[in-house]
C-alpha cells in the first residue's frame, strides 16, 4: 500500500474523520474460518480484564493471541464434526456469578469494568463458554482414553508427595495435555491457516 | 495488471480510494493521544444502516444469493457482532481470499461498504516444454496435485513445483527449469497453469555409493543393479523405473542368498554436475542366512515362496511368520489334511547363520464326501449350498474336496447373514464334523444344523424429516415395507437407497439415522423409523468447459454432451454421466470433472469439465495365425476336403479420429494371409444429426480371397450403413451395399464349361436391414441371457445388382446356468437365398459367391471351415447352397482351478441346395446327396486370457458325406477331361469323405 504523507492532509484531518472508516477486517483465515481484527481485540480486552490488567495491542500480544484463537477455531470445527455437547446457558451462569463474585465488590464495579474495558456481558460470557467447552473438549476427546498404570501413579504420588487421586489425576491431565498439542499440532498442518500481516503492524 | 493484483492486493483499491492512503496519518494522530485505546469503532455502532455497497461491484456470489447469506440489513443498526458473522459467512462461501468492512457516515445513519478479494481455483493444468520422457507430461501433471476446482493458493503452487522437481530429479534430470506460467479467468475464479518445462539432459548412472554390512562383494550388487550395460558395461541414464529394479535387483540377489533379513535403502541420490553423473547412495544390512526347512511336510521350493511372505516382504518378522504359518496350514487343509497344524521355531544366530523351523504335523489324509443340511425351511438346500465354499470330492477340480476350518467358519458365517438379512435374528448355524464317516477312513462329512428362529417382520416404516423431496417415491425405493422381513442389511440397503436419491437431488449433506421397536401386538413385527436430515440443497450455477484443451474439437460437440443445466439440482450422477459421454465421443484421452469450491459454504456452484485432446492419428499392428483343415494349394483339385494347413497373418491398421473436430473417424485396415488379403477404408459418423442413437458410416472393401475351398475371388464393396440404437440391447441397421465379385478362374475347382454362370463376375446392389439384440450378461464369457441377429436383404436390378434374390439370415442363442458351475449354451441358425423371377434350379440362379458356404469353426464342427453342403459333382469341391440350418449345443463348465474350463458339444446341420431340400435325415442316400443333416459331437478346453477365452476344440463327425472328386493336377486337366471326367478318365475319379475327427484353435467362445 503506497503511503501520502503531507501538512495538508493533517490539516485535512478533521474533514477526514467524516469519511469511510475500517470498521473490521479478517486477521487469520483457519480453512474456511475467520478470526476477524474485532474478535482479537475483544479477545486481548476480555483476557485483560480477566487478569484485571492493562490489554496490550502491541504486535507481539496481537500474534500471540491470534495463535490462541487458532487454535480454538480448529478445536471448534472438531466439535462441529464431532458433533459434541456444547455446555448450556445454565452451566454457564454459575460460573459468570463466581467470577463476578471474586473479582468485584458488587455489581456496579462489575458493570464499570466492563466499561472500562469496552466489552459487553456478552462478550465475556462467550470467553467464559469457551474455556469451559475447551475443558469438556479435552476430557471427552483425550482424557477418557488416557490410561495410566498403578505404579506410574504411586511413582508420581511419591515424587510429588500427593494423594493417589491427585497423583492419578496429575498424569492423566499431563498425558492429555501432550496428545492436545500433538492432535493440534496436526490439525494445524492439515489447515491453510493465512495471517494478514497488516493487522499485525 | 491481474497478475500485480494478485501480489500488492490492495495497491488498485488504494489508486480508487485515496483515503486510505492517508490512514497512518490517523493512526499517528490516534498515537498522540495515549489515552485512549483502539476502539471497536464506536462512534458507528448503533447508527442505522443506510446503504450497503460491495467493492468490486461484481461479486463472485450472485446479487440474491449474497444478500441472503449476509446478516447485516439495511435499515438495522450497525452491530460488530453482526459486522463480524457478515464477514465470517462471506468468508465460508470459500470464495473470497480477503474481506474488509468500511463505514462512513451518512445522515444520520452509516454506509458500510465491503472491500473483497476473490480467491481463485484451479484450473486446466498443463506441461510443455521440453520433456525428456520419462517422466511423461501427464505424470508431471499428477505430480502437481493441484485438482480441479480446488482452492489455489501459492503455497499449493510451491508444492507442485517442489513435487514436479522431485519428480525429475528421481528421473536422473537434475537441472530442470520449471516456470509457471498462468492464465485468469476472472468470470470464474479460474487460474489456469502451464507448467512449462525444460527437462535438461539426464544424468547416467555412476557406480553406486555403498555402506553397511553387505557380506557379497560390491561387484556382484552392482551387476544386481543392472545399472550398466551388458558386455560393454557403460552406464545406462538414470531413470525412476530403473531406480526401482535396480533395488528390487539386490534384495534378489540377498534372498537367493537366503539372508532373508536383507535391508536395503536408498538413502539418497548424489548429483554430479561435472560428469552428469547420478551416484545413488545405499545403505545396505545383509543380515545373516536364514535357512526355512518345513519339518514334516515337503513342499517345492516355489510354493514355500509363495506362502511364506516374508520371501515377497523381504522381511523376517512375527506377523509374517504367523501368516506363512496359517498359509501352510491352509494349503495342507486343501490338499485334504483337514487336521493339519503348523508352528514355527526361529533358532538364534550362529557364525552367520540361523534356522527358521516350520513344524508341521499334517494328521491323517481326509476327503470331504458328505455335506448335508438340515433344519432349513425358509431356504433351500440348494440354495445354501450354493453360496458355500466347502466341496465334496470330485475327479478334477478338487479330488480330496475342499474344506479347512476357516472355510467352514465362513460358511456358517454365511448362511448366518443370509438367514440375519431376511429377518432371521435369532438364527443359530452349528457345524458338526464327522471323520471316518460310514466308518471308511479318511473319509469326512459336514453337517450344518440350522435353528431358523422366529422370523421378525416389518410392521410399519416412518419416514420422517423428508420435505424437499417426495416422500412416496423414497418409500417405493425401500426394502423395508410392510410385511417383508426385517434386517439391518435391508436397512442399510434403504439407507443407501434413500441418500443416493438425495446426493443424486444435489443434497450433499444429507444424514439418515433409524430405530426401530417392536409394535404393541406382536415382539416379532417392528415399527421402523427413518430420519432424515436433508441439509442444504446446491445447484448448479453454470457448467464450465475449459477450453484450454481444445485444439481441434468443435466447442459444439461438447456442448451438446452436457447433462446439466444452470439451475439443475447438482447430481453427482448427472456430473459423472456428462464425463461418460465425453468419453464416449473417442476424441479424448482424458476429461476431469470437478465441483469448483467443493467446500464452500454456498448453495450454486460451479461444474468445471476439463478436457485433453487424445493423439489424432492412431497406428496399429498385429500378428496372428489360423491352425485347420485349410491347407492345399491354390490350383490342385486333390484335396476337396482340406488339408490340415497353418496361416500366418498380419495386420496393419491407421486410424484418424476427430475428423473437422466433429467427432468423425475416418480409418485404414489391412489384413494380409495366405487366406486373404484385404483392405477396408471406413469412415464414421457417430451421433448423426445430433442424434445420440444413430450412427452413419461409409465403407469402401478391397479383397483377394482363398477362403473358400472351391476358388477364390477379389471383391470391391462399398457400403452406406445408418445403425440406430433402439435400446440398451437392441441395435438395427439399414445399409445398402453394393459388390463386385470376380471368381479367379485359374483357381475354380469346378468345370467353368458345366456352370459358365458361376465363373463371369457379378455385380450385386442390396438393400439390407439387420438387428441385433444382446441381453447377455457377459458377451465374453456369458453365462446367462440371449441374443439373436437377423439379416435381410434384398438384391435387385434397381439397385445395381445383376441377380435379383431376398437373403434372409437369422441366429438365435440362448444360455443357461444350471447349479453353480455349468452353462448350458445353445445357438440355432437358419438362412434362406430365394432367387426371383427364377424358373430353373435355384441353385443356378444365385452367383457363386452370394450362396451360404458353412461348417467349421463357428457354424458346424462336423466340417472343416466352409466345406459344409453341396458339392460339385465332378471334382466334389463346395459350391454353396442357398438354405443354411445349424444347431449348436454346448455344456460349459469349469474344468482345472478358475481359468481352465472345459466344453461338451454337440452340432448338427448342414448348408442345403434350396430351401425345398432342408431336412433332419441323418443319413446320406448316396454320393451326390448332400441335403441331410449332419451330426459332430466334441470336446473342447477353453483356457482364460484377459482377450477372451483360448478354444481347443476336437471333433468327431458321426455322418460326414461321402462324395466322388476327380483328382486332377489343374483346372486345365478338368477342362480337357470334357464334359463328364469321370467318364472320361473313370480313375481318376476317386470316392471320398469328409474326415471324421476335426480341429480347430481360435479366441473367443464359438459363439
Amino acid at each position: 500500500m503506497r503511503i501520502r504523507f503531507s501538512i495538508p492532509l493533517l490539516l485535512g484531518l478533521a474533514a477526514f474523520a467524516g469519511r469511510a472508516e475500517i470498521i473490521d477486517r479478517i486477521a487469520v483465515s483457519v480453512g474456511n474460518r475467520v478470526i476477524t481484527e474485532s474478535d482479537l481485540n475483544r479477545q486481548i480486552r476480555v483476557v485483560a480484564l480477566q487478569n484485571g490488567v492493562k490489554p496490550d495491542f502491541s504486535p507481539a500480544n496481537r500474534r500471540a493471541t491470534a495463535d490462541k484463537m487458532i487454535e480454538q477455531k480448529l478445536i471448534e470445527r472438531e466439535l462441529e464434526n464431532s458433533r459434541y455437547p456444547l455446555p448450556s446457558a445454565a452451566e454457564l451462569a454459575p460460573i459468570l456469578d463466581d467470577f463476578k463474585k471474586t473479582h468485584y465488590p458488587d455489581d456496579a464495579a462489575y458493570r464499570k469494568a466492563l466499561a472500562d474495558y469496552g466489552i459487553t456481558e456478552r462478550d465475556l460470557l462467550e470467553v467464559l463458554a469457551w474455556e469451559r467447552t475447551l475443558l469438556r473438549f479435552i476430557e471427552l476427546r483425550f482424557e477418557s482414553s488416557v490410561l495410566v498404570t498403578d505404579q506410574e501413579v504411586a511413582a508420581l504420588a511419591r515424587q510429588n508427595r500427593l494423594s493417589t487421586a491427585d497423583a492419578e489425576r496429575s498424569l492423566i491431565s499431563s498425558r492429555a495435555d501432550q496428545q492436545v498439542e500433538q492432535w493440534l499440532k496436526d490439525a494445524r498442518r492439515r489447515t491453510t491457516i493465512i495471517m494478514h500481516q497488516e493487522v499485525f503492524q | 495488471m491481474v497478475t500485480e493484483l494478485l501480489e500488492r492486493p490492495y495497491d488498485k483499491m488504494s489508486s480508487v480510494r485515496p483515503q486510505h492512503a492517508y490512514l497512518p496519518g490517523l493512526v499517528l494522530l490516534i498515537a498522540a493521544f495515549p489515552g485512549i485505546i483502539p476502539a471497536q469503532s464506536n462512534a458507528y455502532i448503533g447508527r442505522s444502516v443506510v446503504n450497503i455497497r460491495f467493492d468490486p461491484p461484481r461479486q463472485p456470489i450472485e446479487g440474491e444469493e449474497l444478500f441472503q447469506i449476509l446478516p447485516l440489513k439495511r435499515g438495522q443498526p450497525l452491530s460488530m457482532d453482526v459486522v463480524r458473522e457478515s464477514i465470517a459467512r462471506l468468508f465460508a462461501t470459500g470464495r473470497y481470499a480477503d474481506i474488509q468492512v468500511d463505514a462512513e457516515p451518512y445522515n444520520q445513519g452509516v454506509i458500510v461498504t465491503f472491500r473483497t478479494r476473490n480467491s481463485w481455483f484451479v484450473g486446466n493444468v498443463s506441461a510443455g516444454g521440453k520433456v525428456n520422457d520419462p517422466p511423461t507430461a501427464g505424470q508431471l501433471v499428477n505430480a502437481s496435485r493441484l485438482e480441479l476446482g480446488t482452492a489455489y493458493s501459492d503455497a499449493s503452487l510451491d508444492q507442485a513445483v517442489n513435487s514436479q522437481r522431485r519428480l525429475l530429479e528421481g528421473n536422473g534430470l537434475f537441472t530442470p527449469a520449471v516456470r509457471p506460467v498462468f492464465d485468469y479467468d476472472d468470470r470464474y475464479q479460474q487460474i489456469h497453469i502451464r507448467f512449462q518445462i525444460e527437462s535438461g539432459r539426464r544424468a547416467r548412472f555412476a557406480p553406486p555409493d555403498v555402506t553397511g554390512d553387505l557380506k557379497v562383494s560390491l561387484q556382484r550388487i552392482v551387476a544386481a543393479t543392472k545399472f550398466r550395460r551388458w558386455i560393454i558395461h557403460t552406464w545406462k541414464p538414470m531413470t525412476q523405473a530403473r531406480v526401482s529394479r535396480g533395488l528390487e535387483g539386490i534384495r534378489n540377489l540377498y534372498q537367493k542368498e537366503n539372508r532373508l533379513e536383507a535391508k536395503v535403502t536408498l538413502e539418497s541420490v548424489r548429483y554430479d554436475p561435472a560428469r552428469n553423473a547420478a551416484i545413488p547412495v545405499l545403505r545396505i544390512e545383509a543380515g545373516p542366512r536364514i535357512q526355512v526347512n518345513p519339518v514334516g511336510y515337503k513342499f517345492p521350493k516355489r510354493r514355500l515362496q509363495r506362502l511364506i511372505p516374508i520371501y515377497e516382504e523381504h522381511a523376517v518378522d512375527h506377523d509374517l511368520l504367523v501368516e506363512g504359518a496359517g498359509n501352510l496350514r491352509d494349503y495342507l487343509q486343501s490338499q485334504g489334511y483337514f487336521e493339519a497344524q503348523v508352528e514355527f521355531k526361529e533358532q538364534a544366530v550362529i557364525r552367520d547363520r540361523a534356522s527358521l523351523d516350520f513344524l508341521i504335523a499334517t494328521g491323517r489324509r481326509h476327503k470331504l464326501v458328505s455335506i448335508t443340511i438340515d433344519g432349513n425351511h425358509y431356504f433351500s438346500t440348494e440354495t445354501l449350498r450354493s453360496r458355500m465354499f466347502l466341496q465334496t470330492a470330485n475327479f478334477l477340480q478338487f479330488p480330496h474336496g475342499r474344506f479347512s476350518g476357516s472355510l467352514l467358519r465362513r460358511d456358517e458365517d454365511t448362511i448366518r447373514n443370509v438367514y440375519e438379512s431376511n429377518g432371521f435374528r435369532d438364527v443359530k448355524v452349528t457345524a458338526v464334523t464327522q471323520d471316518d464317516y460310514r466308518g471308511n477312513p479318511g473319509e469326512l462329512a459336514v453337517a450344518l444344523h440350522i435353528e431358523e428362529g422366529r422370523q421378525y417382520l416389518v410392521n410399519s416404516v416412518q419416514l420422517e424429516g423428508v420435505e424437499k423431496l417426495n416422500r412416496e417415491s423414497l418409500l417405493a425405493r425401500l426394502s423395508s415395507t410392510q410385511g417383508q422381513p426385517f434386517s439391518e442389511f435391508n436397512v442399510a440397503l434403504d439407507r443407501d437407497a434413500i441418500l443416493a436419491r438425495y446426493f443424486e437431488s444435489g443434497f450433499p449433506k444429507a444424514t439418515f439415522e433409524w430405530n426401530s421397536k417392536p409394535s404393541a401386538n406382536d415382539p416379532y413385527r417392528l415399527d421402523v423409523v427413518f430420519k432424515i436430515t436433508e441439509g442444504q440443497q446446491q445447484f448448479v450455477r453454470e457448467v464450465v468447459i475449459n477450453h484450454q484443451g481444445l485444439k481441434t474439437t468443435r466447442p459444439s460437440l461438447v456442448a451438446r454432451q452436457l447433462q446439466l443445466n444452470p439451475g439443475d439440482p447438482l447430481s453427482p450422477t448427472a456430473i459423472t454421466d456428462t464425463q461418460r459421454r465425453l468419453y464416449d465421443l473417442g476424441v479424448f484421452a482424458k476429461v476431469d470433472a470437478a465441483i469448483q469450491n467443493p467446500d464452500g459454504d454456498t448453495d450454486r456452484k460451479y461444474v468445471v469439465y476439463n478436457m485433453e485432446e487424445a493423439a489424432r492419428y492412431s497406428v496399429g499392428v498385429g500378428f496372428g495365425a489360423e491352425f485347420a483343415r485349410i491347407g492345399g494349394c491354390q490350383t490342385c483339385l486333390d484335396a476337396p476336403a482340406g488339408q490340415a494347413g497353418f496361416s500366418p497373418r498380419v495386420s496393419l491398421d491407421v486410424t484418424r479420429i476427430n475428423l473437422w473436430g466433429a467427432g468423425h473417424t475416418v480409418s485404414l485396415r489391412t489384413r494380409v494371409s495366405t487366406l486373404d488379403r484385404r483392405a477396408l477404408l471406413n469412415y464414421s459418423w457417430p451421433r448423426f444429426g445430433h442424434h445420440d442413437s444413430l450412427n452413419v458410416s461409409f465403407t469402401g472393401l478391397y479383397e483377394d480371397s482363398r477362403d473358400v475351398r472351391t476358388f477364390n475371388f477379389k471383391r470391391w464393396e462399398q457400403s452406406e450403413q445408418l445403425s440406430q440404437k433402439v435400446s440398451k440391447a437392441t441395435t438395427l441397421f439399414y445399409r445398402y451395399t453394393f459388390r463386385r465379385v470376380s471368381v479367379d478362374r485359374s483357381t475354380l475347382k469346378i468345370s467353368p464349361l458345366l456352370i459358365p454362370l458361376l465363373s463371369q463376375p457379378e455385380r450385386v446392389g442390396v438393400l439390407s436391414f439387420a438387428l441385433i439384440q444382446d441381453r447377455r450378461d457377459d458377451p465374453v464369457e456369458p453365462h446367462r441371457g440371449i441374443y439373436n441377429t437377423l439379416d435381410l436383404g434384398l438384391a435387385e436390378h434397381a439397385f445395381g445388382s445383376q441377380f435379383n434374390y431376398v437373403r434372409f439370415l437369422a441366429r438365435n442363442a440362448t444360455y443357461h446356468p444350471i447349479g453353480k458351475r455349468f452353462v448350458l449354451a445353445r445357438s440355432l441358425e437358419v438362412g434362406v437365398i430365394h432367387a426371383l423371377n427364377n424358373n430353373g434350379d435355384p441353385l443356378n440362379a444365385i452367383p457363386l459367391a452370394e450362396r451360404f458356404f458353412g461348417g467349421g469353426n463357428n457354424s458346424q464342427r462336423g466340417f472343416p471351415d466352409y466345406q459344409a453342403g453341396p458339392r460339385d459333382l465332378t471334382t466334389g469341391f463346395p459350391i454353396g447352397g442357398t438354405a443354411l440350418l445349424f444347431n449348436q449345443t454346448e455344456l460349459r463348465f469349469p474344468l482345472i482351478g478358475d481359468n481352465i474350463g472345459g466344453v461338451l458339444f454337440h452340432d448338427m446341420g448342414n448348408i442345403f441346395s434350396s430351401i425345398g431340400k432342408v431336412s433332419l435325415r441323418w443319413s446320406q442316400h448316396n454320393e451326390q446327396d448332400f441335403n441331410y443333416t449332419v451330426h459332430a459331437v466334441g470336446f473342447g478346453i477353453r483356457y482364460r486370457t484377459p482377450i477372451g477365452p483360448f478354444r481347443v476344440d476336437l471333433a468327431y463327425s458321426i455322418n460326414p458325406p461321402y462324395f466322388r472328386g476327380f483328382k486332377a493336377n489343374n483346372q486345365q486337366d478338368l477342362v480337357n477331361a470334357g464334359v463328364d471326367p469321370c467318364v472320361t478318365y473313370p480313375a481318376k475319379c476317386v470316392l471320398q469323405r469328409i474326415s471324421h475327427f476335426q480341429y480347430f484353435f481360435s479366441i473367443g467362445q464359438t459363439f
